[in-house]
């Protein structure tokens, strides 16, 4: 009975192997594109978004297309050629290349877009930490908030834009301006709930400095409330500038943007059905796909989905 | 003489579907709970107290499911319900419970009154207006001033105690035969504890239902409960009467859990706390589950579950200590002074 | 509370005040006035005559409020009065009784023009910015009373507010001698049923656009096409006519078909049209999409709650991603051509017009499109929170039937968000207005905004502005007070404002 014995013999246990908790070894931005290209969708729309951007980039660079000009005012057989092999998306009223013209117009929409978004993100991100943290500034930033917050973002666009007059410096100013407000807001409620969590008041008391908490204990822990804010806001610009080139208040006529070559194809809407659809797709595919993938990204850099 | 029974489990497993994973909350734990008794469920976080008495009112969360095991009341098998409407007739009516947070467990947006009188007009059919009176005689019973004038009004124009007490007059408001009372005080400031604890003591003096407490604070159960049952991972430990868990523990693990009692601790000396943390419950626990922790862990205990060992006809311990040929082990000696410190701080009548 | 109600009530008219004065700042500081003409076919007739064009575009700007524009008649006419010697005497530029005048005029700030061609003089003085905005706000509300008719030709006008009868003596109405409209307060069976012309508001006047018609008026009157119908008139005369008898206002010279119909001087009356007015237009959208979006959205959403992670469920997320991510140009477009191609529904408004109950249906489903989405988040995500909370798994343990927790729990919590919503819905339906007004041709309030912004009809702008952000404002408001009726615990103070939720997303 030697071996029972053996079994009743007390062990000594290894305290630190008790304090293990069997997690595996963890990377944050590891475990970020993980999560990431879990997901086919994303992978797919992130290689669209890619793929789009590169043309829209690139394309206009070599087209030449000018909104204002024809390629040959006299030659009536270049006008409304339905997308073909040499037109891929046909030829329009002018006898221009839609292809040409889409990706033009697709690169002031994406420049756009991207400007704004990374001023408005900038200056919303400031401004709403401040916000967030300084409660006496509160106060004050909530009374302007609630007046300018109620009113109809879109008619505050239309304007603006209406007294600066068109033109791209204009239009993305007015973008700016009604924007950045409710990312400011929307990122001082952020702080705010972050602000009061216990380790900010501990590490309060321990007598950290505003800047230090802002910057290390705060803005990190919003990572993927930033990113979601980004994917949101990428779309929403494009879609307000799109409309308001529709409106025809946005651009001046030198400058094309989705939503103008969609303003201007309204006409042929039944006529030649490609003109008006292609860019709308466009249009479309673009948003769409920064969107997906700015959302799959901002669940991914949740660490909470990191299992 | 032979008490009655009148809950019994038998080896209930509890799994959660967890994303893809499953975990077991709940090891094979059987239970015996006599008529009119308080019995009190004591462990740390997560060691599944809350889980178990949920098996008895149907309450398991969507992803949680009963894997094992036969839970008889009144002559039938509760595990065997399946359906939502055979459940109402056993909740409230039958098996009712008090949850731990007074503030959210009422709706803010009805008064005070309606969310009485509905559960007594759904389980004794009676009309708006005898249900109205029912509902003040209770309120009045526990312990409300004016009840009357204060049928109308709103949970938030309550305080936290008193919001309690409404809670515990809907739960008694059908004459339940057992009231599980979910961490009851918890959320409560300490004064109002203590009146909290004393006003169910008094009314299952006068309503006579069983009720089971479930709680991580000992002092509690010195107070009202009068047997004990010790859970750790998922599984019961220990059980016996509040006398012997207190004067005779055996497991290692109750031995663990009432040193680190905060009344234990002497001055200028570090308060005992169990190390390491309780084992993971997504994998299969090999031998005993705190085999990890216990200082006085032998080879065994890492090979072989150990079986309940019986120690008087009311106290069992689930620990290879127990077993003939496991070395005689003491229990720590603040644990054997235990008898003193309680009485220092609870008086006389505790125990 | 009530001190709340006060205080939020005053805060909202500051609001409204705010913006609509940024706005009218800005638009008449930074929009080039000439920009007016351009569009303007008078301008575009005289604009190769210039010793006309002058005094065409200084009396256009006064019109506007730019300045204060005096030709050489009406100077002499306001110093020597009209008809006098002197008037005459003045009318002679080189005379001392001009040269006077003109110093009068000149120390008051006001500078001096000749036109070369034709030797005529005229002075303007432009008006500070601030002191138009006074102005603005000044004329803003206009009360009808007995003294306002102040007509030379007719100074025997009897003065008297008195309770009389109809035209066709059905009906009886609180009628006026003196007052600008003959009609103060009557009664008749179109909603709301009893109207007032007492109080009305003025904001300037359109221009090119509705020429000359006060803005406010062009967006209340009926349009379409007259509709006549038997007419009994004051004198008498029974005739198939179009004009709506409470619309009367007072006019100084009639005409003799007039003077046959008529036994007084109120007979500027409007006519009685077949299609609502732009605000009226624009009402009925907002209100249907209202009521659509909440009819779809809140069952849906609560439907969505209760099978969470079900194949409805992700259809709705999809759906929601979709009006997110899409811009409402493409996907109000692709709703339009669905509805058209497999429905048959019309694609623009005027094509079957507004009395015919197919073409309201695209547009009102493509304005609720994005509001639809907002609410059906809101209201799932606030039936989960409230499924898994803890008053709700008490109710449960009560021994509740689910239907019985739904219906009496969970469904009268609801009612919280409903109300959240409105404000959001509402500020929706306004900015969605301009879009899908443009884009179904419908003529409301929202392409009005448009129109007017092309062709630069300044008043017009404003006068929008002003409208679209009190309907905003107070929608806000509304629904603030409205959750202060519904949920007992709040008691709004100023601490608890700010947590209203974003409106815009």
């Amino acid at each position: 009975m030697s071996s029972a014995n053996e079994k009743f013999q007390f062990v000594k246990i290894d305290e630190f192997a008790s304090e293990h908790i069997s997690a595996p070894h963890y990377s944050y931005w590891k475990s970020v594109f993980k999560q990431f290209f879990k997901s086919k969708l994303a992978i797919a729309m992130l290689f669209m978004a890619v793929i789009i951007f590169a043309i829209a980039m690139i394309q206009p660079l070599f087209s030449n297309y000018n909104p204002l000009a024809s390629p040959d005012i006299s030659d009536f057989s270049i006008r409304f050629n339905r997308p073909n092999l040499t037109y891929w998306f046909g030829t329009d009223h002018w006898g221009n290349s839609l292809f040409d013209a889409v990706w033009s117009g697709a690169r002031t929409s994406i420049t756009i877009a991207l400007l704004a978004t990374s001023i408005n993100m900038t200056v919303g991100i400031t401004v709403g930490a401040i916000w967030g943290y300084n409660k006496k500034l509160d106060k004050y930033l909530l009374e302007i908030y609630n007046v300018i917050a109620n009113v109809p973002f879109l008619l505050v666009a239309l304007m603006l834009i209406y007294v600066l007059g068109p033109g791209f410096w204009q239009l993305i100013f007015v973008l700016c301006m009604t924007e950045w407000l409710s990312i400011a807001y929307f990122i001082r409620t952020q702080v705010m709930i972050i602000r009061d969590r216990e380790y900010n008041l501990v590490s309060r008391t321990l007598g950290t400095s505003s800047t230090r908490m802002i910057s290390r204990n705060i803005l990190p822990f919003l990572t993927s409330v930033i990113v979601t804010l980004l994917s949101r806001e990428i779309p929403s610009i494009i879609s307000t500038e799109a409309f308001l080139s529709f409106l025809g208040v946005g651009l001046p006529p030198s400058i094309t943007s989705l939503g103008k070559l969609i303003s201007i194809y309204i006409t042929y809407y039944g006529t030649y059905p490609y003109l008006f659809w292609i860019p709308v797709a466009v249009l479309a595919s673009v948003s769409v796909s920064f969107y997906i993938v700015g959302q799959t990204f901002a669940d991914a850099s949740d660490p909470k989905t990191h299992r | 003489m032979e008490r009655k029974v009148i809950l019994s489990a038998r080896d209930v497993v509890v799994k959660f579907r967890v994303r893809d994973r499953v975990l077991t909350a709940i090891r094979k734990v059987s239970l015996d709970l006599y008529e009119g008794e308080t019995l009190a469920i004591v462990g740390e976080s997560g060691s599944g107290k809350t889980v178990l008495t949920k098996t008895f009112t149907g309450m398991l969360e969507n992803n949680g499911f009963i894997a094992g095991g036969k839970i008889f009341f009144e002559d039938q098998d509760l595990v065997q319900i399946k359906n939502n409407k055979a459940w109402e007739k056993i909740r409230g009516s039958k098996i009712a419970t008090v949850f731990q947070d007074p503030m959210s467990s009422l709706n803010p947006i009805r008064t005070i009154g309606t969310q009485i009188t509905e559960v007594i007009i759904k389980h004794q059919k009676k009309n708006r207006k005898e249900a109205r009176e029912i509902a003040i005689d209770l309120m009045d019973k526990v312990g409300i001033p004016n009840a009357a004038d204060r049928f109308n009004e709103y949970p938030f124009q309550y305080s936290g105690g008193m919001r309690q007490r409404i809670v515990i007059a809907i739960a008694l408001a059908c004459r339940p035969k057992i009231l599980i009372c979910d961490e009851p005080t918890t959320a409560l400031d300490v004064t109002i504890q203590a009146q909290i604890l004393e006003l169910i003591k008094n009314l299952q003096k006068e309503f006579g239902f069983t009720t089971i407490y479930i709680t991580h604070d000992l002092g509690v159960v010195a107070n009202v409960a009068q047997r004990v049952a010790v859970m750790y991972a998922g599984q019961i430990v220990e059980y016996g009467t509040s006398h012997e868990i207190f004067y005779s523990p055996k497991h290692p693990y109750t031995w663990a859990l009432l040193s680190s009692l905060p009344q234990l601790g002497i001055k200028g000396e570090r308060l005992y706390s169990i190390p390491g943390t309780p084992p993971s419950l997504f994998y299969e626990v090999k031998g005993d589950a705190f085999a990890q922790r216990n200082p006085y862990a032998m080879n065994i205990d890492f090979e072989e579950e150990p079986p309940f060992f019986m120690i008087t006809e009311s106290h069992f311990a689930k620990t290879w200590l127990l077993d003939p040929r496991a070395p005689r082990v003491e229990c720590p000696k603040a644990i054997r002074d235990l008898h003193a410190t309680i009485v220092k701080i609870y008086g006389k009548e505790a125990l | 509370m009530k001190k709340y109600i006060l205080i939020r009530v005053l805060r909202s008219v500051l609001s409204i005040l705010a913006v609509t004065s940024i706005a009218y700042l800005l638009i008449f500081e930074f929009v080039p006035r000439n920009r007016v003409f351009e569009n303007d076919g008078m301008y575009a007739k005289i604009s190769n005559r210039p010793d006309q064009l002058p005094l065409y575009v200084n009396s256009k700007f006064e019109e506007l409020g730019y300045l204060i524009y005096k030709p050489q008649d009406e100077l002499c006419r306001d110093v020597y009065g009209a008809n006098t010697a002197d008037y005459t005497m003045c009318q002679d530029t080189t005379s001392s009784l001009f040269k006077s005048a003109k110093a009068t005029y000149e120390a008051k700030g006001f500078i001096f023009y000749t036109i070369e061609q034709t030797g005529y003089i005229y002075a303007t003085k432009e008006i500070p910015v601030l002191e138009r905005l006074l102005g603005f706000y000044s004329r803003m509300i206009v009360i009808d009373h007995p003294n306002v008719i102040q007509d030379e030709g007719n100074p025997n006008l009897e003065r008297k507010i008195y309770i009389g009868q109809n035209w066709d003596k059905s009906s009886y109405a609180l009628m006026c001698s003196g007052c600008e409209h003959k009609y103060l307060v009557y009664l008749d069976w179109s909603f709301p049923f009893v109207h007032q012309n007492v109080v009305s508001l003025y904001f300037g006047r359109s221009l090119p656009t509705f020429y000359g018609i006060p803005t406010f008026q062009v967006l209340t009157q009926d349009q379409g096409t007259n509709v006549l119908k038997p007419v009994t008139f004051p004198t008498g005369v029974v005739t198939d006519s179009g004009v709506m008898e409470y619309t009367c206002s007072y006019k100084s010279s009639l005409d003799s078909l007039e003077t046959t119909k008529f036994n007084d001087n109120y007979a500027n009356c409007s006519l009685n049209r077949n299609a609502p007015s732009m605000m009226g237009t624009s009402f009925i959208f907002g209100i249907l999409a209202l009521i659509f979006s909440y009819l779809i959205s809140i069952p849906l959403g609560m439907y969505m709650a209760s099978h969470k992670g079900k194949a409805i469920d992700k259809a709705g997320m999809a759906y929601i991603v979709f009006v997110i991510a899409v811009p409402a140009l493409a996907y109000i477009y692709l709703f339009r051509y669905i509805g058209s191609t497999l429905f048959q529904l019309p694609e623009s408004f005027p094509s079957l017009g507004p009395n015919n109950m197919l073409s309201y249906i695209m547009p009102t489903i493509s304005l609720a499109l994005p509001s639809v989405a907002g609410l059906l988040m809101w209201t799932r995500r606030y039936m989960v929170d409230q499924n898994t909370a803890d008053y709700v798994k008490f109710a449960r343990s009560k021994g509740l039937s689910e239907w019985q927790i739904y219906l009496k729990h969970i469904l009268r919590n609801a009612i919280i968000p409903i109300a959240h919503g409105l404000p959001g819905a509402i500020i929706g339906a306004i900015g969605g207005a301009i879009i899908t007004e443009r884009i179904y041709a419908i003529p409301g309030m929202g392409k009005m905004l448009n129109d007017s912004i092309r062709v630069f009809n300044n008043n017009m702008v404003i006068t929008l502005t002003f409208i679209f952000t009190s309907l905003a404002i107070l929608s806000v408001l509304l629904g603030d007070l409205l959750i202060t009726r519904i949920d007992p615990r709040i008691i709004l103070d100023d601490k608890k404002k700010g947590k209203r939720k974003n409106v815009k997303r």
